[in-house]
């Protein structure tokens, strides 16, 4: 019996690579952010991409900075982030192909059910910020992702900073940090589409939305080629070509309506020709 | 307890449902686990059975460090193998990283070491002794070498499951090489990782159970070898 | 078979080692080795056997120093009997199947040795079924079978009850007297060494008295 176990693992492990080696050569790497990825906007859209074009995507999340220094590295082949400073850098170093504005939402500032945060703070960001600096407990991000950068700046502009003891940064994906936070009784800052995604699985509500400093623009950009052999230039533009085209973004801006009664995303990409 | 309750059975469902995500994950671990346990045997265990037949200075030290990297954290192996691999590195002409092919071998490079010191303590002990114990009876080196193998075949195939069973329970080599990747480089361990941060119970649940009974099942694979082997395997 | 062992000096341990000046064992004898546990016997027998590399220089059969082939008439039956995962007869037909004896004389020779040490309705018994006194009668088989001209028994007849150690001693004495063979004789029962051996050697300490 157990012989022929043995010989059936080791027939299965010598198809395996057969199936599983992944079309290796018809693939590109996409660096992005673990908010696109726990949105599940990627999961909707991407599938489309992969029949029409052949090509499958291999989604790596981590944080924006992260997703930038794959680029700078030449470790993926395009890029999804949404952390303009740095994107910015990026560019004026040369170090992208195409690049566009892709689409954008906005972030929420999130608290428990029995959230102390004053009403008056609702649309202001600087106020609430420097608010639960001194009254509650912050959960970070705390890995150079876009939405932790959005953070520090938010600290800065309301100058306000809180203890060590009431500030836990986590190094962990938004999806993570979200349930920590719900299970924490504590306050977070999320961008809009996972919070939806993720809202009946917790315990917390917005607490503060609609100011004008969480405005949260996603960018796409190609990796430059010149970087080294293993890029796949072909395979980036065509991704790059796809989600800028009118019948994707038409596709973004109809993702959660739905199921969540909204869109999570505005489409952003300029009218191509 | 709700979602404790809730968290169950949407998993037993899933799992009478057939559901092809799961079990695709479920294909995938076992895939990647086992050519990582063969890889990892036929590199490792001719050499440690060779090794341990023969006295070298050095024994009692090179058994101790073979001792010690048994327990290497398979993180550490992951950032190892994801450098080896990465488009910087020196193998990355293959385009290898996030492919299961790449999970592997990272994961055979994981259990080698324990691979080689099961392999090595047995020979060293066992065969020694049955190796002696041939010589004496007049065997030549090439009838002792064969003899010596066959004593040891039972025990050996007992340390396969060991290694398998450390294999496909790991997370964190899979997770830094795999990446993770949704239907093609998520096995177990990283779905198991990913649903639970989401928040995603049942799959979580389902993952788990389906993770738990390999693992059962794998220890009472090796409960089928003789009570003498299992002990000369440790 | 004249056996000569000069100069042997074996560290087991800090605290132990094994030191032969010279001994000679002359044909046709049969000699005890006697001693304290831990004293050096058994480290005694497992040099002479040829086993350990380093011993092989101190060693000389007939005059002449370790062959090819000397390992093939020199056989050690250990303390703790190492046999394999076979039957009875199986392992007593191996040291004749490493020799090319072929199989159907091969299976007499093995008959007729598991019968003179009363073991032979044990042959298709498998190893890991037998007694500690079934066992050791079978390793001592296995060691006879095959006619060594150097027979080195470490304690043979530990685990057998006293009817079983009569049989095993006898067979072992006609064997000795019928081909000449020496044979080196560990126990650690002074009268049994009276009763086999025609010289007794004392060890203690790692010195021969």
């Amino acid at each position: 019996m157990i012989r022929s176990a043995v010989a059936a693992a080791v027939a299965l492990c010598i198809l395996a690579p057969a199936i599983f080696a992944g079309a290796p050569a018809k693939s590109i790497i996409l660096a992005t952010t673990t908010s696109t990825r726990d949105s599940g906007l990627l999961d909707y859209l991407l599938p489309d991409f992969t029949s029409n074009t052949g090509v499958s995507v291999k989604v790596v999340a981590v944080g924006s900075g992260a997703a930038l220094k794959m680029g700078l590295d030449g470790d993926a082949d395009v890029l999804l982030t949404h952390d303009p400073a740095n994107e910015k850098l990026f560019l004026d170093g040369g170090n992208a192909g195409a690049n566009s504005p892709v689409m954008h939402n906005d972030f929420v500032l999130l608290g428990p059910k029995d959230y102390r945060l004053p009403a008056a703070y609702a649309s202001n960001a600087k106020a609430a910020f420097a608010w639960i600096a001194s009254n509650a407990v912050f959960v970070s991000r705390g890995d150079k992702s876009g939405t932790h950068m959005k953070e520090l700046s938010a600290w800065k502009a309301s100058g306000a900073q809180p203890a060590s003891n009431r500030y836990v940064s986590t190094g962990r994906g938004m999806g993570d940090v979200l349930s920590m936070t719900s299970e924490m009784k504590a306050y977070t800052l999320s961008d809009r589409a996972t919070w939806l995604n993720m809202e009946k699985k917790l315990d917390l509500v917005v607490v503060c939305e609609n100011d004008p400093s969480l405005f949260n623009p996603y960018r796409v950009m190609t990796v430059n080629p010149k970087k080294n052999a293993q890029i796949n230039a072909e395979g980036a533009k065509l991704f790059f070509d796809w989600i800028v085209s009118s019948a994707v973004q038409k596709k973004i801006g109809e993702y959660g309506v739905k199921e969540f009664g909204r869109k999570l995303f505005t489409p952003d990409a300029p009218v191509s020709k | 307890m709700d979602t404790f309750t809730q968290g169950f059975s949407s998993a037993f469902t899933l799992i009478a449902r057939f559901d092809p995500e799961l079990y695709g994950i479920a294909g995938l671990s076992l895939c990647v686990s086992c050519s990582a346990t063969i890889l990892a045997t036929a590199v490792t265990v001719p050499l440690a059975v060779f090794l341990g037949l023969h006295r070298f200075r050095g024994e009692e030290t090179f058994s101790r460090l073979t001792g010690a990297l048994m327990s290497i954290p398979s993180v550490a192996v992951g950032l190892f193998a994801a450098m080896l691999f990465s488009r910087r590195g020196p193998f990355g002409g293959f385009n290898l990283l996030y492919t299961p092919a790449a999970m592997a071998i990272a994961q055979a490079l994981l259990v080698s070491p324990l691979s080689f010191g099961l392999a090595y303590q047995l020979s060293r002990q066992r065969g020694r002794e049955n190796s002696e114990a041939a010589r004496t009876l007049g065997a030549s080196r090439l009838q002792t070498l064969r003899l010596v193998l066959r004593e040891l075949r039972p025990a050996l195939a007992a340390n396969l499951f060991i290694v398998f069973a450390r294999a496909i329970s790991e997370v964190g080599t899979v997770m830094i090489v795999g990446g993770n990747i949704r239907y093609q480089t998520r096995v177990l361990t990283t779905a198991i990782a990913t649903s639970a941060s989401m928040g995603d119970t049942g799959f979580a649940v389902a993952l788990g159970l389906i993770l738990v009974t390999l693992a059962l099942a794998l220890s009472s694979a090796v409960s089928f070898f003789p009570k003498r082997d299992r002990e000369a395997a440790g | 078979m004249k056996i000569v062992v000069r100069n042997l000096s074996i560290r087991r341990s800090p605290h132990f080692t094994l030191e032969v000046d010279e001994l000679e064992l002359g044909t046709d004898s049969v000699t005890a080795i006697v001693g304290p546990n831990g004293g050096g016997k058994s480290t005694l027998l497992h040099a002479l056997s040829g086993l350990d590399q380093r011993m092989i220089p101190c060693l000389q059969f007939d005059g002449s120093p370790w062959g090819v082939d000397t390992r093939k008439y020199v056989t050690l039956m250990f303390q703790r009997p190492r046999l394999f995962h076979l039957t009875v007869m199986e392992n007593t037909l191996l040291p004749l199947h490493f020799r090319g004896i072929p199989r159907s004389e091969a299976r007499e020779m093995a008959i007729g040795t598991l019968t003179s040490l009363g073991i032979a309705h044990l042959a298709d018994r498998r190893a890991d079924r037998l007694s500690g006194g079934e066992t050791q009668k079978a390793a001592l088989a296995r060691a006879l079978v095959f006619n060594p001209r150097v027979l080195l028994l470490d304690e043979p007849t530990a685990s057998m009850d006293n009817r079983s150690t009569e049989l095993a001693e006898r067979a072992v004495l006609e064997y000795a007297a019928r081909t000449g063979a020496n044979v080196v004789w560990v126990t650690h029962d002074g009268l049994q060494a009276s009763r086999v051996a025609n010289r007794t050697l004392r060890i203690e300490e790692g010195k021969v008295l």
